[in-house]
């Protein structure tokens, strides 16, 4: 009779085995198991990413030969400007060198762009992060700044051997220095969440009380030096409303990001030269040009 | 501990599922919308698996699940390896229900989990309104979501299960 009544307990004593041993399980054993799930379902996302691309490739099979040759003029037009850019950008590059020279001030940092695609996007309440397909074989360092066309993306959270995790300007547990545009004086810009069927928002802390905005005249806040990993100016979003803060000195308030965060293809992971890991395979040139920071 | 095959092919039909749902969440994500199917992964496992092969399964699916999560690792493993426990109680109902049935549990146990993520998850976010918003927002995807795609994952379970010669039925020395 006792005995049929301890085996009523059996399902609660094997569960409690079970999350014993879990937890006097060594670091080190939990850390390689994490490792090994990751590396195994590493593949599933990026033959995701590449059936997006496959599909992509088979839309542009089913366009018309003429709106492929617009296509195409249209892209030789925005490439001869961006040449003319670039050379505007080496001759500003050059002269930046020469006034650093004279003046005696400290150099710039540079920076070289590694493009990459992205494999996954994981955009829930709690975590807001994404998974390129570039990792420790292309040199990616833990911490590099991530940029696309319209600004800020992230930060690289996690190396793996051929993806990176990069946890997005959006996310909660994001912060980095930052600037109101026309204003000297750094603020402290962290992401808040993605609420439904609306732009990612993020907040800013610390805003001299002098800054006024509103939601009819927005101003943009921009990636500081202070911040470190970042080169400067880069848009992270715009500041659409400021309340007074709790200590009466500063501001805070909400900041509307990008709505393309969220459906990014491709990004740029921005890698301090001098702070490379050593890539395991031969990178492409097109992905490797050395530029300027600023 | 004797091997049971049917433990890994509602593995390997986890993993499957764990695809899907990403494929589906990496376009909702942009709608600021996330489905949350976690029951899914523990109903049939508890109804017809030893509980030791169930209790693993619920462990290696939520190692899975966290290994690219910044969340600490096992988090989910332990969260549905209590789910499996407590759906372990009722192994005979849920081995002889119909998918219905089934998906009326599935329902259930989803929406707790998704409220206890939230809650053990929130942090500075709990007393956040939008962040409650969001929270209700995945909650009513995946309740709408989950009929229909519980219908036709449990179906494929149930399928595999047959097709190598075993039911849903809980063993015998359960």
């Amino acid at each position: 009779m006792a005995l049929k009544r301890l085996s009523q307990f059996k399902p609660l004593v094997v569960l409690l085995v079970f999350l014993a041993a879990w937890w006097v399980m060594p670091v080190m054993v939990k850390r390689w198991l994490q490792t090994g799930f990751y590396e195994f379902q590493a593949p599933l996302s990026a033959a995701e990413s590449h059936l997006e691309d496959l599909q992509s490739y088979w839309t542009l099979r089913g366009q018309s030969k003429r709106e492929m040759i617009e296509a195409g003029r249209d892209l030789a037009r925005e490439n001869a400007r961006l040449t003319v850019q670039l050379q505007d950008n080496r001759s500003l590059a050059a002269e930046i060198s020469r006034l650093e020279t004279l003046l005696d001030l400290p150099s710039h940092p540079d920076f070289r762009y590694e493009v990459a695609r992205v494999a996954r996007r994981d955009l829930s309440a709690w975590w807001q992060q994404i998974t390129i397909r570039k990792g420790a074989n292309y040199g990616i360092p833990v911490g590099a700044a991530v940029i696309y066309k319209g600004g800020v993306v992230g930060r690289v959270r996690e190396v793996h051997a051929t993806t990176s995790i990069v946890e997005l300007v959006s996310s909660s547990g994001f912060r980095m220095a930052a600037n109101v545009v026309g204003e000297d004086r750094p603020v402290t810009y962290q992401g808040l969440l993605n609420p439904p069927f609306s732009n990612p928002l993020g907040e800013v802390l610390n805003v001299p009380a002098a800054v006024k905005v509103s939601p009819s005249q927005p101003m943009r806040l921009v990636s500081s030096r202070l911040g470190g990993i970042f080169p400067e100016g880069l848009t992270i979003g715009e500041v659409v409303e400021l309340t007074p803060g709790s200590d009466g000195f500063f501001q805070q308030g909400r900041v509307q990001l990008n709505p393309d965060l969220g459906a990014l293809r491709e990004v740029a992971v921005v890698i301090p030269i001098g702070d490379e890991t050593t890539p395991a395979v031969e990178r492409p040139p097109a992905t490797q040009e050395a530029v300027r920071g600023d | 501990m004797e091997i049971d095959l049917r433990g890994w092919l509602l593995a390997l039909s986890n993993v499957l599922l764990y695809w899907l749902v990403q494929m589906f969440n990496d376009v909702l994500g942009d709608h600021g919308l996330t489905l949350h199917l976690g029951a899914l992964y523990l109903i049939l496992p508890a109804a017809c698996l030893r509980q030791g092969w169930a209790l693993l399964l619920a462990f290696a699916t939520g190692w899975l699940i966290d290994a690219p999560l910044p969340v600490t690792f096992g988090f989910h493993s332990v969260l549905y390896a209590l789910t499996v426990t407590l759906l372990y109680a009722f192994q005979r109902s849920l081995g002889r229900a119909g998918l219905g049935q089934l998906i009326l549990v599935a329902l259930g146990v989803n929406a707790i989990l998704i409220l206890v993520q939230s809650l053990l998850l929130a942090g500075p976010l709990l007393g956040n309104s939008l962040y409650w918003l969001r929270v209700g927002g995945d909650l009513l995807a995946s309740t709408l979501a989950l009929p229909l795609i519980g219908w036709w994952f449990l179906s494929w379970e149930r399928w595999l299960l047959l097709l190598t010669g075993s039911g849903t039925e809980a063993p015998e020395s359960a």
